[in-house]
């Protein structure tokens, strides 16, 4: 206890003075209210984000972009505040935005279009961890992109689906090779921290990839209609509540509603319970993980929990913001906007500032 | 050593052709910490430079190129270093560069292709040898898998970690999956299953990424080669493939000098333009803004205006002129401290980077530092134990960081030897040596004195590098009537003069004149810190301030409470030193501890056997679980008692540009 004292002590003052500048719930209550696209720039004018709005074209792609940069301050703020393991897997994290833009690029390559239109798409990383960006943009073939990425956990992995893209031309069994060897790896690196510290990050991290297993196996059943063989090797393997055993029941179950019965004893079952769409249910259950987070938070804070909750709410708040900001400028009406935003569960506000 | 090193500020006008040049000169030099013209005046109206993304990207593809030549020629680019003092000009020798590397590839390519075929049909062979001699001896009739009616047979390729995966997904369907040798990452794997089920298994296999591979047919028809004969050709191909590597090795040998020096222009090349985004440009005249110590400016200029034919206008304010702006310019903070010393700087810097015009307190962190170490932990042993440790760290150690403890490591060590002498212990024990100062245990009192002492020396300190600081920012009602100023100092040696008074007479000094000048006037002049110093500017600088301030209640109040919190501070962290002591009255505990255990445990069968494993176990515990707790309490004191008296912070480190 002694020794976390002494180890979190700057990061945890560090994240507590970062955490004072999330939006709070009457932040969202004002950008909630707020007329239109315009309405919203100027919201955001009076919150955090408000010096940087004076540095970028309020545009939507610039403020969508303004938004992941704000993020990706954070997040080498909080990397440089840490050493060791913790910050690979704060790195780790970290390199799931650019493992991003690596698919984006992958599939522009195999869709054969022009690199112009990843403009758009690719998310602003100035500085990248595992290869570098430009490189790769200059690449023109997918062999090209393996030697970009050999020295990476991406390679191997990426190597392995090649054939695949031979015989399917379809960039989609490359981007699930890329994740699933993502989430191995970020697997890998949380058995490196104290056991204390495992227990603490698979606990948050865990029901992350719950949250992923559960949406995926919604989308490979409805969109895909995989079968159950497929769903389950293209599952992730680890997770906090769902056993193997559970993750078998849901890749053969028939419907959404016996996937969610297939969920009993887990928190999901209550949660998912007489929701619609698949967005739906991705924010009820990170909604969930926003209030698991909140209550870790209020804890003992001397642990890479709270890294892991500051970050968590930071993409949240991302998250919600890209959500409003695209409903803003579609006119949606504030009830529709509402439902689709992560929520505290127990006091029904959004946010996570103080 | 006091004081931070003199910075000036150095702006330099570059043409466009020389700044290539210039870039790579202070690149190499490493002593300009460049401005971030963003943050700057010339930032915000947008006359920063722009790279030109066009030819950076060109050399980004020509560093992806030079990449595939070190794949094909087995060579570690990292063993390259950047060191040269080349002439590189990322404008004009683009397409020289671009010639040498299409060069390059013509002249090893040719070879490459020709391995890369060989090494191709020898792993066909391979595989397809690998495959039989499994199927061989295994018993498994190749033709007779092939004739199964009712047997589903595949043979593939998956990623060793999908195999769990795989199996996983085929719980349910009968079958027998049989993992062969790895291949690179991945494993060779038969897969049976029964032919009814033959779709649900290749979709499985399909999504554990498993690349099938057609089970050859051996029979009289088939061009399919025996084991014997595959194994044949296999040899040979080696045969074939290390005269072609040993050609490939010649070549690289030839060309590595070209290779390197080609490397060395586009790696240097991307770092200028890439650096260039932090300077600003009018018209065809960039100009690079930054800071470097004052002691080193001339040979900057001389090196820049050398290399350029004087073709760059170079203008320097010298230090002396950054001392009257530096509140306005954030100037970085270049700690200038002797080898010894140098560790301490990053303990200095984790509780804040001292601004410019700070006193550098890393001289008196360093010295109070290892002197408390010593004194808690003050031991001839374990002195000597940390002085191998340290030693250990710092010669084995390739990490700075590591290094920098070795370091510290070993002077606390010092320090615990000498204090060992000094007290007259050796491991524990207290009688091997006699104590050439004192006994701690037997001399509890005076010890705590000594201790206490030392914290009065060390917060006078605090209090005179305050008045120094503020002097030196111009902060005169800090420096004079702040808790920590002329007053604060003057009331603080007025309470140790009486302290003083009363231990060497026994009695308390009565002189109504010396308590009401040492104790009330100061306290009067912090109480009324605000309307005395406004009166002084009325005075000195005919300023127009009013003398009282607005809320007079309020400000009484809060004044009353600083001036009880400047009481009560004092004393509180005076006596926080005597932690000092007890500290290293625990470390003596800890060894009666560990000497009760010995004795006990003596009296068993093998009894010095199980002392002298306690005393081991003990004294690497007293090392290892003591050691760390005294430096925190250390750390604490020093942070607390001592910088938060004068340390104001807020400055930026001085990182030289380097490439």
């Amino acid at each position: 206890m002694l020794i976390a004292a002494f180890q979190y002590s700057y990061i945890n003052a560090k994240l507590r003075a970062l955490k004072s500048r999330l939006l709070g719930p009457a932040d969202y209550e004002n950008l909630l209210g707020v007329c239109g696209y315009s309405g919203l720039v100027e919201c955001l004018r009076n919150t955090s984000y408000g010096p940087l709005l004076g540095k970028v074209e309020a545009s939507f792609d610039g403020l969508i972009q303004m938004f992941y940069q704000e993020l990706f301050d954070c997040y080498h703020k909080v990397i440089n505040s840490l050493s060791g393991n913790r910050r690979r897997l704060i790195q780790h994290l970290y390199q799931k935005y650019e493992l991003e833009n690596l698919k984006a690029i992958v599939r522009t390559i195999c869709q054969g279009k022009p690199k112009k239109e990843l403009e758009r798409v690719l998310l602003p990383i100035e500085e990248t961890v595992s290869f570098s960006q430009q490189a790769l943009l200059q690449s023109n073939s997918l062999e090209e992109v393996l030697i970009q990425l050999r020295r990476t956990c991406y390679h191997s992995s990426l190597r392995s689906a090649l054939y695949r893209f031979e015989e399917e031309r379809d960039s989609f069994p490359l981007e699930m090779a890329l994740d699933l060897s993502y989430y191995n790896q970020l697997w890998k690196i949380i058995s490196t921290l104290s056991r204390r510290e495992q227990k603490i990050v698979r606990s948050i991290l865990g029901v992350q990839m719950d949250i992923l297993n559960i949406t995926w196996t919604f989308r490979f059943k409805e969109v895909y209609h995989f079968s159950p063989e497929e769903i389950l090797n293209y599952g992730l393997m680890q997770g906090c509540h769902i056993s193997p055993e559970r993750r078998k029941k849901l890749a053969f179950s028939v419907d959404r509603k016996d996937v969610v019965s297939n969920l009993a004893l887990t928190p999901y079952q209550t949660l998912l319970a007489n929701l619609e769409d698949i967005e739906a249910c991705s924010t009820q259950l990170h909604s969930y993980l926003l209030n698991l987070a909140r209550k870790n938070w209020q804890g003992v804070p001397f642990h890479l929990g709270t890294v892991l909750d500051y970050v968590f709410f930071k993409e949240m708040e991302v998250k919600n913001l890209i959500s409003l900001t695209e409903a803003k400028r579609m006119n949606l009406p504030r009830d529709i906007v509402a439902d689709h935003l992560i929520r505290c569960l127990a006091e029904e506000n959004f946010g996570s500032g103080d | 050593m006091f004081r931070l090193a003199r910075m000036a500020k150095i702006d330099l006008q570059v043409p466009q052709d020389h700044v290539a040049k210039t870039t790579s000169i202070i690149a190499n030099l490493k002593i300009l910490h460049l401005m971030n013209i963003r943050k700057t005046r010339v930032g915000e109206m947008d006359l920063e430079s722009h790279t030109d993304m066009n030819l950076l990207s060109k050399y980004i593809e020509l560093k992806g190129r030079l990449e595939k030549i070190f794949l094909w020629l087995e060579i570690d680019p990292e063993n390259l270093s950047l060191t040269s003092e080349e002439d590189v000009n990322p404008h004009k020798d683009i397409i020289s560069i671009d010639q040498e590397i299409q060069h390059l590839e013509k002249e090893i390519s040719g070879l490459v292709k020709e391995v890369e075929a060989q090494e191709k049909t020898r792993k066909e062979k391979e595989q397809l040898l690998r495959q039989l001699e499994m199927l061989s001896s295994a018993g498994v009739d190749i033709n007779q898998i092939h004739g199964c009616r009712f047997l589903y047979v595949a043979a593939g390729l998956i990623p060793a970690e999908n195999l769990d995966r795989l199996e996983f997904s085929l719980s349910d369907v009968y079958h027998l999956l049989l993992p062969s040798n790895p291949i690179g990452s991945r494993r060779l794997v038969f897969v049976f299953g029964s032919r009814k089920d033959r779709e649900k298994i290749d979709k499985a296999l399909k999504s554990a990424y498993f690349e099938k591979i057609e089970i050859p047919r051996q029979d009289q028809d088939s061009e399919i080669p025996s084991i014997q004969s595959l194994r044949g050709q296999i040899q040979e191909l080696e045969m074939q493939k290390s005269v072609a590597r040993k050609n490939l090795e010649k070549v690289k040998k030839e060309l590595e000098q070209r290779l390197r020096e080609v490397t060395r222009k586009v790696l240097l090349s991307v770092a200028i333009l890439e650096i260039g985004k932090s300077y600003d440009k009018v018209g065809r005249v960039y100009h690079i803004a930054g800071w470097v110590p004052q002691d080193v400016v001339p040979s900057l200029e001389k090196k820049v205006l050398e290399a350029t034919n004087y073709q760059v206008k170079i203008s320097v304010l010298s230090s002396n002129v950054m001392w009257q702006v530096g509140d306005l310019l954030k100037i970085p903070t270049c700690f200038q401290n002797p080898f010894l010393l140098k560790p301490f700087e990053k303990l200095v810097s984790e509780y804040g980077i001292p601004s410019y015009k700070e006193v550098d307190p890393t001289f008196f962190f360093a010295l109070s530092f290892l002197f408390m170490f010593g004194v808690m932990f003050g031991d001839v042993g374990h002195g000597l134990a940390l002085i191998l440790m340290g030693l250990f760290a710092f010669k084995k150690s390739t990490k700075q960081n590591m290094q920098d403890l070795g370091l510290i490591i070993m002077e606390c060590g010092i320090m615990s030897t000498i204090f060992g002498f000094l007290y007259g212990s050796v491991f524990g024990f207290e009688h091997l040596i006699p104590p050439l100062w004192f006994n701690p245990m037997e001399n509890i009192y005076y010890f705590m004195k000594v201790t206490v002492g030392f914290g009065m020396i060390i917060i006078s300190i605090a209090l005179i590098l305050n008045i120094i600081n503020s002097i030196k920012h111009s902060d005169y009602e800090r420096g004079i009537f702040g808790e920590f100023g002329i007053m604060g100092l003057v009331f603080y040696w007025g309470c140790v003069g009486l302290v003083l008074f009363y231990l060497t007479t026994g009695k308390f000094l009565a002189n109504f004149g010396y308590l009401f000048m040492i104790l009330f006037l100061p306290l009067l002049a912090i109480f009324l810190r605000e309307p005395l110093f406004n009166l002084y500017n009325r005075l000195v600088f005919k300023k127009k301030h009013p003398i009282l301030p607005k809320n007079i209640g309020i400000y009484l109040m809060e004044s009353l409470i600083e001036v009880g919190d400047t009481v009560i501070g004092f004393l509180s962290n005076t006596v926080s030193f005597i932690r000092v002591s007890a500290f290293a009255l625990a470390h003596a505990g800890l060894f009666l501890a560990v000497f009760a255990l010995a004795n006990t445990l003596q009296g068993l069968k093998g009894g010095i056997f199980w002392y002298w494993l306690i005393m081991l176990i003990g004294n690497i515990g007293i090392i290892a679980i003591e050691g760390l707790v005294v430096s925190i309490q250390i750390i604490r004191l020093e942070y607390y008692e001592f910088f938060s008296k004068f340390f104001k912070g807020g400055g930026e480190i001085y990182k030289p540009l380097r490439i």
